[in-house]
């Protein structure tokens, strides 16, 4: 068996302590860096659902705005009179002047009478069209006059994609009529997400049930640059960061998604919100985009921070051990070690260091160096 | 004998060196730093020609608007020219109040940006559009669906109807030249876009030099009617007219997008009035500021690290006399109380707070510190050698020799990152 090598303490020593503090040192700077990504991480995902509640917030304010009015308006003896007598000239000029109104100051897009089941009685929007039963795609009025209770939401009509609020007629005996409906634009919606909370808002329309519905839309909606997959990019609050953060795939989603996207050199949180019409099914989707630039320049300067830490806390501990292991110890060792073999091969004539060049341990080694160098020069 | 003559060679070497760094320092060419532009192909009708081939409606309008007369004198402003009049228009109120005022900011030339005095100068087309029922005629008056006014015919027409009265508070001067068109639709829809080219005020946040984002931003504010008789807003058309013209460019900026911002001022008891700032962000191009700048900052951190770097621990203390390398680390002080004096000079933006620069600057000083703190204690002084024996004042010298230049690389590197985070 043969003899096994000797560890050189000299080499092995200082490597094992100073690999160990940097190991120790990195594995805890990667522990400060994996907890600030968690923190920025937990800090965005609240982003996202703050995004989303104020969706739901400003959309359930929408829905009831347009119910409210529709029970107001209702409620005018005038009106209420007028759709019983089915007088159609005295229903719109009841109400006429008010839908102007509501149209330019508040962004009302519709008003409409029903008879029950659901056959229009009278557009404000467009008195000169009637008659036409909406029972087929208008689940929401078909709801309404059925159940006889108010009903409020989403839903794509012939004016487009609107916010619904809508209320049953009775008579004066009790007996259900018919309906009337208030529909508030969505544009007015998504700029007031954008104006309170500066979230850029976009909704994008199913493409399809556009052409087949909405059929009175107006304006340049219904072209190539506002497609967007299977959807039309109805409305945006930013359209060139819409087009931009909000792409053919991402667009393709059947429950709320989340991610971030860089567009000129910012950071975007982009939140993706299915949206559905009364009857649950989903006839669009909604984009809401915040700045996340701030949030992750902070991240990155923490990590920044961090790992310059750790490199002063490596240098610094390296520093501390080799100078403590191969000054103190090391070095005085080594060079003792050279006289004695210079004595054992008969040579005294090398002194030792001073005695306090030593530490405390190393002191009594040289003390008995000169001891035996003492002996030898006599002999 | 012979150690004496290497020293004196040292010293030379040494006091070369740093005759270098300081001339260079002192005349390096600096970049000026107001970005102007040059020549006249990028001129402004140049730039509204080019603007017409854009497709979208904004820049065909601005496009149409550089073929149009212009108007000699300076119009007075919207609220100046309503007071002069002979009967003062009076605010409309046929669709209630507040008049809404949808407001949109054009860039269509972007001249300079001097990021020192905070100034950049620019050609906008400010769009306002609001309705007045009285102004409203038969559709079949208007062929092309609306009516159109030029010049002076705009500006006569102008100064009789009411115009809100919108003031660009952070416009510092305008140039001569303001063009302005009118359209006024069937239904009483009034737009009016006003072309000119003028210098602004902007606040210049230099923290994150040279990785830094400015904006450029026009300050509009509704002057004397409060947020009850008119406020200023804006829609998707307005946002969609809100950008800069992919022509535009200027000298060490990348231009980017337009943000408007709505806001509210407060006033007297109570009063409240509207604000829209429009914001165009430009990013500098990091290149511009490598240099001038940041070369001769890194480059001086080594004066310290020399002064440590060309001495050598011998079994009696050190080979070269600390005064020689004190003598380098004092020299080392005023080159870069020269570099900082010409920086400064120059980049007036960075003079003043924290941003990468002045941290630089900082890690300079406390480099050029650490290293006479260590000429002083432990060449001059031995103290290592005197408190621990010459093994550690060995180590310890060792140490330094890589320790300095790392700590100081890593912290420059560091600044430079979070710079860019």
């Amino acid at each position: 068996m043969g003899k096994r090598p000797a560890v050189k303490f000299r080499r092995r020593a200082p490597a094992i302590l100073v690999f160990s503090s940097i190991l120790v040192i990195l594995s805890l700077t990667a522990i400060a860096n994996f907890l600030t990504m968690r923190m920025l991480e937990s800090s965005k995902a609240a982003n996202f659902k703050l995004m989303r509640d104020v969706l739901a917030s400003i959309l359930k304010s929408t829905e009831d705005k347009a119910l409210s009015r529709a029970e107001v308006v209702e409620a005018i003896p005038a009106v209420h009179n007028a759709f019983l007598a089915k007088d159609r000239a005295k229903l719109l000029s009841e109400t006429e002047a008010m839908f102007k109104e509501q149209d330019e100051k508040y962004g009302l897009q519709s008003a409409q009478f029903h008879l029950a089941p659901g056959i229009s009685f009278l557009r404000l929007h467009k008195p000169e069209a009637f008659g036409d039963d909406q029972t087929s795609y208008r689940p929401m009025l078909v709801d309404v006059n059925t159940t006889h209770a108010v009903r409020k939401g989403v839903a794509i009509t012939k004016s487009g994609p609107q916010v619904y609020g809508i209320v049953p007629i009775t008579d004066d005996a009790g007996k259900h009529v018919g309906s009337f409906e208030m529909g508030l634009e969505l544009e007015p919606m998504l700029n007031k997400i954008k104006e309170a909370y500066n979230i850029e808002a976009t909704a994008f329309i199913d493409e399809k049930m556009l052409t087949d519905i909405a059929t009175d839309l107006k304006g340049d909606i219904m072209s190539p640059k506002n497609r967007v997959g299977r959807y039309i990019r109805f409305h945006a609050t930013h359209p060139e960061v819409a087009a931009a953060l909000v792409a053919d795939k991402d667009v393709e989603i059947v429950e709320p998604s989340s991610y971030e996207r860089t567009f000129a050199g910012t950071s975007w949180g982009v939140q993706l919100v299915p949206m559905y019409n009364y009857a649950g099914k989903q006839i669009g989707v909604y984009a809401l985009a915040q700045n996340l630039a701030d949030a992750n320049a902070s991240a990155n300067r923490a990590r920044v921070w961090q790992m310059l830490a750790a490199l002063f806390g490596i240098v610094f501990l390296s520093g501390m051990l080799l100078v403590v292991l191969r000054g103190l110890l090391i070095a005085p060792l080594a060079a003792l070690n050279e006289k004695y073999a210079a004595l054992a091969n008969g040579d005294a004539s090398q002194p030792a260091d001073p005695t306090d060049t030593y530490v405390e341990e190393l002191q009594a080694l040289a003390e008995n160096y000169e001891k035996l160098r003492a002996e030898k020069s006599r002999s | 004998m012979k150690r004496r003559r290497s020293s004196g060679a040292r010293t030379l070497a040494a006091v070369v060196v740093m005759m270098v760094f300081g001339l260079a320092m002192v005349f390096f060419p600096m970049k000026t730093r107001a970005v102007g532009k040059e020549g006249a192909a990028k001129g402004f009708g140049k730039a509204a020609a080019s603007a017409s081939h854009s497709s979208s409606a904004s820049a065909s309008a601005a496009a149409s608007l550089s073929a149009a007369p212009i108007a000699p004198p300076p119009p007075a402003p919207a609220s100046a020219s309503a007071a002069g009049s002979a009967e003062a228009p009076t605010i409309p109120t046929g669709k209630g109040l507040p008049v809404v005022v949808g407001v949109g900011v054009f860039f269509l030339e972007l001249k300079s940006f001097d990021d020192t005095k905070g100034e950049f100068e620019c050609t906008t087309d400010l769009r306002f559009r609001w309705q007045d029922l009285r102004l409203a005629y038969p559709a079949s008056e208007a062929y092309r669906g609306y009516k159109e006014l030029r010049g002076k015919d705009a500006e006569e027409l102008l100064a009789k109807m009411w115009v809100p009265n919108v003031e660009v508070v952070n416009r510092l001067e305008s140039g001569s030249y303001v063009g302005r068109r009118l359209r006024i639709f069937p239904d009483g829809r009034v737009e009016t876009i006003t072309r000119q080219t003028a210098k602004y005020k902007t606040s210049v946040d230099a923290k994150r030099f040279p990785f830094d984002r400015q904006y450029l931003v026009l300050d509009l504010l509704v002057r004397e009617d409060t947020t009850d008789e008119v406020v200023l807003q804006f829609d998707k058309n307005d946002v969609a007219f809100s950008r800069v013209a992919k022509i535009a460019t200027l000298d060490g900026w990348k231009p980017g997008l337009v943000d408007l911002d709505g806001d509210i001022i407060p006033g007297w008891n109570g009063d409240r009035y509207s604000r829209v700032t429009a914001s165009l962000f430009i990013d500098r191009q990091a290149s511009t500021g490598l240099a001038p700048i940041f070369i001769p900052l890194v480059a001086s951190l080594l004066i310290p690290l020399l002064a440590i770097w060309m001495n050598k621990a011998t079994e009696d203390g050190f080979e070269v006399e600390a005064f020689e390398l004190a003598n380098m680390g004092i020299g080392g002080l005023f080159s870069v109380i020269a570099l900082s004096f010409a920086i400064y000079t120059s980049y007036g933006v960075i003079a003043g707070g924290d941003n990468t620069v002045t941290r630089l600057f900082g890690l300079n000083y406390a480099t050029l510190a650490l290293s006479l703190a260590i000429v002083v204690m432990l060449f001059r002084y031995n103290l290592m050698q005197r408190w621990f024996g010459r093994y550690v004042h060995e180590q310890v010298f060792k140490w330094i020799a890589w320790a300095m230049p790392v700590l100081t690389l890593g912290t420059s590197i560091a600044f430079l990152m979070v710079a860019a985070a």
